[in-house]
């Protein structure tokens, strides 16, 4: 009789391999750098980055000085991007947008992810009467479409790049909150948990050690795949007039002042937007790239 | 349950949320800096005027006493009074809102109608060209400011070609046609006003086409994936081997699973339509609630401000309970 499945030999590894985990980083690194769309997001951004840093010394003028006298060039030899109705010079603007961008991206995710992410892993942890009142408040968050609300609180708090900042951070929230409470929820009933518990861990530090850290991963990814979202709507509200203040040089801001000038002067207001475009492209192409690596599951 | 009886369920379960979102809009105006009764009068008001003001909108009383002062008034349909116009806001946002959802409706059919196609032929000619370009749109789409593309398309076909007109429903020359949908495209038709109807069409197109594609643009994107996953499950495989055609088993057997999760996604990215409104209304000068909002913030007219965000919360409430509601009927697994 002939055997029709050939079974492999048990072997054992002669040595022990690397962890599991550590494995899963390598070839997800290795998986991001093929992918050519999540190297050019990757590019991009940490070209953003380096602007920020360097905005003084790369950029050729002043970005807040006016000159009157060079109102609305256009884009030439002397001023690469032309310059604006107060004589301007866009390129400087633009380059030093990125420290504004940037700042913006990074504390509004930090805010909404750090808060979201404490608040939804107790919520799954503790459930209860605790997580009844935080998902209540989520649901009625929710209940609003973000660019409403944050255009809501920012108008009530008054425009200012701060304000516009928090109601962005407040939009954002419950995203974080509902992912942070399921695996919070998941991970309560793991055995790993319940040893800790058994060897009388605190709440506290049964959240801090084991729950968050745990789900932490997942959090990562939706930040990330935030950013780009978040500078839009940041340059949405300073479009309106809600976020960022002249004459600070934040992008949004400067594709509404060019707005005035369209007829004569399309340039104002085409290469802050362009710049917006090819950060946000980068920021989402980065983020899928990031999260199809990480975590497949999340695949929408 | 009947359906009538679960449709009902579920409007009522809307209430608690209804009354978080009014508690919210509340406490939000409340945290306005300064006197809100200067704000309402202006810096030149006397002292008298101010007194006024603040006996009228019970601005003296404890917070619990205002808050109810405002949610009676909330039931009986007064939303307060624009500092600006001096006229109800509700009767402003009732004027303004068959432009919005002209704009908002004609937005959605073309994206729908884009992203459907576009998002099954991405997905069954996965990594070919056509999906490569499908996917550079749709991601061009969600990253794009409408702001700003708007902005560019007006430069372009109005100010460059000349081909469709800069901005706002009808030139202002033009007599409306007569009220019945408030919908000028509609009641043009109606009205048997053929050159009416073209002009308010050349009219729509541009901030249409604007809205819709960031819209387009998300719904192709779930479309695909949801495609991708229905596409590699054992039924298309049993469709396929039955020799059904690849249309038949794409579109009767695929198509038809795939939509069941896009209905809610598509109900959620809803939002980024009513949001994207405001911007493309501004850009466009398109006469709607969105516009109204903006002119009223420049101005710190918070009573048109608190009463849209409270209409625009209602209204995305109820498309998520509709979008909540076609699931159910779509999904023979849901009883």
């Amino acid at each position: 009789m002939t055997r029709l499945v050939s079974v492999p030999p048990i072997t054992r590894h002669p040595s022990p391999a690397p962890s599991a985990g550590w494995q899963a980083w390598r070839k997800g690194a290795q998986r991001l750098w093929r992918n050519p769309l999540t190297l050019f997001g990757l590019l991009v951004l940490l070209l953003l980055v380096v602007t920020a840093i360097a905005a003084p010394l790369i950029a050729p003028a002043d970005p807040t000085a006016m000159k009157l006298g060079q109102r609305l060039r256009p884009p030439g030899s002397q001023f690469l991007f032309g310059t604006d109705e107060l004589g301007r010079d866009i390129l400087s603007r633009i380059l030093w947008g990125t420290r504004v961008s940037l700042q913006i991206g990074v504390i509004v995710i930090g805010i909404a992810a750090s808060l979201g992410f404490t608040l939804g892993s107790m919520s799954g942890y503790f459930r209860g009467p605790f997580d009844g009142i935080v998902m209540r408040v989520m649901d009625i968050i929710l209940a609003f479409p973000p660019l409403i609300l944050a255009m809501a609180i920012a108008s009530f708090l008054g425009p200012d790049l701060n304000n516009a900042m928090l109601a962005i951070a407040v939009v954002h929230i419950p995203k974080y909150t509902r992912l942070a409470r399921s695996e919070a929820l998941a991970l309560r009933e793991s055995l790993f948990v319940l040893a800790a518990r058994s060897t009388g861990a605190s709440d506290r530090r049964i959240i801090l050690r084991h729950i968050m850290p745990n789900s932490l991963a997942s959090i990562l990814i939706v930040a990330s795949l935030d950013f780009g979202l978040v500078i839009l709507t940041a340059a949405s509200l300073g479009f309106i007039g809600l976020g960022a203040q002249p004459p600070t040089p934040e992008w949004g801001l400067m594709v509404a002042d060019g707005r005035k000038y369209l007829v004569n002067a399309p340039w104002v207001a085409t290469f802050p937007g362009l710049t917006i475009v090819l950060v946000v492209i980068a920021a989402n192409v980065f983020g899928d790239g990031l999260r199809d690596v990480l975590d497949p599951r999340l695949r929408t | 349950m009947s359906r009538t009886a679960y449709i009902l369920y579920r409007l009522v379960s809307l209430i608690p949320t209804l009354l978080g979102v009014i508690v919210l809009i509340f406490i939000l105006s409340r945290s306005i800096r300064g006197d809100p009764a200067r704000m309402m009068a202006g810096d030149a008001a006397d002292k008298q005027v101010l007194e006024t003001i603040r006996r009228e909108f019970k601005l003296d009383e404890p917070l619990p006493v205002q808050f109810w002062a405002y949610f009676t008034n909330l039931l009986q349909g007064n939303l307060g009074v624009s500092y600006q116009t001096k006229r109800p806001v509700l009767t402003s946002l009732m004027e303004r809102f068959p432009a919005t959802l002209e704009l908002t409706l004609t937005s959605l059919a073309f994206a729908l109608l884009g992203a459907v196609p576009l998002g099954i032929l991405s997905a069954v000619k996965r990594n070919r060209p056509i999906d490569h370009i499908v996917r550079v749109l749709s991601v061009g789409g969600i990253s794009m400011p409408v702001f700003w593309s708007g902005l560019m398309l007006i430069w372009l076909m109005y100010l460059k070609l000349g081909w469709l007109p800069g901005g706002s429903r009808i030139e202002t020359m033009t007599q409306p046609p007569p009220p019945v949908t408030g919908l000028y495209t509609v009641d043009s038709l109606l009205a048997g006003n053929w050159p009416l109807f073209t002009e308010s069409v050349s009219h729509l197109v541009m901030p249409a086409f604007i809205l819709g594609y960031g819209y387009m643009a998300l719904l192709a994107r779930i479309v695909r994936s949801s495609m991708l996953e229905v596409l590699g499950q054992d039924y298309i495989r049993t469709a396929r081997s039955k020799g059904l055609s690849e249309a038949t088993t794409i579109l009767r057997h695929g198509l038809r699973n795939a939509l069941i999760p896009v209905t809610t996604l598509a109900g959620l990215a809803f939002a980024g339509l009513l949001g994207g409104a405001v911007l493309t209304e501004t850009i466009f000068s398109w006469p709607g609630i969105g516009k109204y909002v903006v002119d009223a913030i420049l101005f710190l007219d918070y009573p048109v401000v608190m009463g849209f965000t409270l209409l625009i919360a209602i209204v995305y409430m109820l498309v998520n309970l509709l979008v909540d509601l076609l699931y159910s009927w779509m999904n023979p697994q849901i009883e």
